[in-house]
């Protein structure tokens, strides 16, 4: 699934590592969303949506 | 729990699980050779087996700790890891019995043999998720 998770912590100046601390999961974690091989889940989603104020159609772009 | 906590318990747990995992293999070592060098005594033999499967049993719920404080993807990792290694032996530990009751080969089909293969693929399958991933 692509994301704007990438764009948005840059935006927030946050590394991997604190943006995996924030949302309680490891930094391999963000880094694999961040390259959409893995796709998180519901509450993951959640979490990142909130900590960038936006919602997860923004943040996750669903496609077929 | 916060992160940096649940980062703590994961490396405790760890350390747990490798030090529960040596005194198995150690104990399971002392019940394998007990009876023929150390002891004659088919009671000690017994309370040998019993420490060993208690200690295999304190082995098994320190892996579940552990599984439990993974995150998703550190658990879909470990999960395919082990699914693969589970596959692969299955597919292989019945083809080797095969093979070696057509008598195509000599070398026995043994438990530790197993165990080895089950480790090793394991290990590797580990390996390549970690990198499939990143």
């Amino acid at each position: 699934m692509k994301n704007k998770v990438k764009e948005l912590r840059k935006e927030q100046k946050l590394t991997q590592e604190e943006l995996a601390d924030l949302i309680g999961v490891s930094r391999q974690a963000v880094n694999a969303i961040e390259k959409e091989k893995f796709d998180p889940s519901l509450p993951t989603a959640f979490k990142m949506a909130k900590l960038f104020k936006t919602t997860i159609e923004e943040l996750f772009i669903f496609s077929n | 729990m916060n992160t940096t906590n649940k980062k703590e318990l994961i490396k405790k747990t760890t350390r747990n699980l490798a030090l529960w995992t040596l005194t198995w293999l150690i104990t399971l070592f002392i019940v394998s050779i007990g009876p023929d060098m150390l002891w004659e005594s088919t009671l000690v033999t017994m309370i040998g087996i019993l420490i060993n499967l208690v200690v295999g049993i304190t082995m098994l719920i320190s892996n579940k700790n552990l599984f439990d404080y993974y995150d998703e993807f550190q658990r879909k990792v470990q999960l395919e890891s082990m699914a693969f290694s589970l596959g692969l032996s299955v597919i292989f530990g019945v083809l080797f019995e095969k093979i070696h009751n057509l008598g195509l080969i000599d070398l026995e089909p043994k438990i530790h043999l197993l165990i080895v293969f089950i480790s090793l693929t394991y290990i590797i399958s580990l390996i390549i998720n970690m990198r499939r991933y990143q």
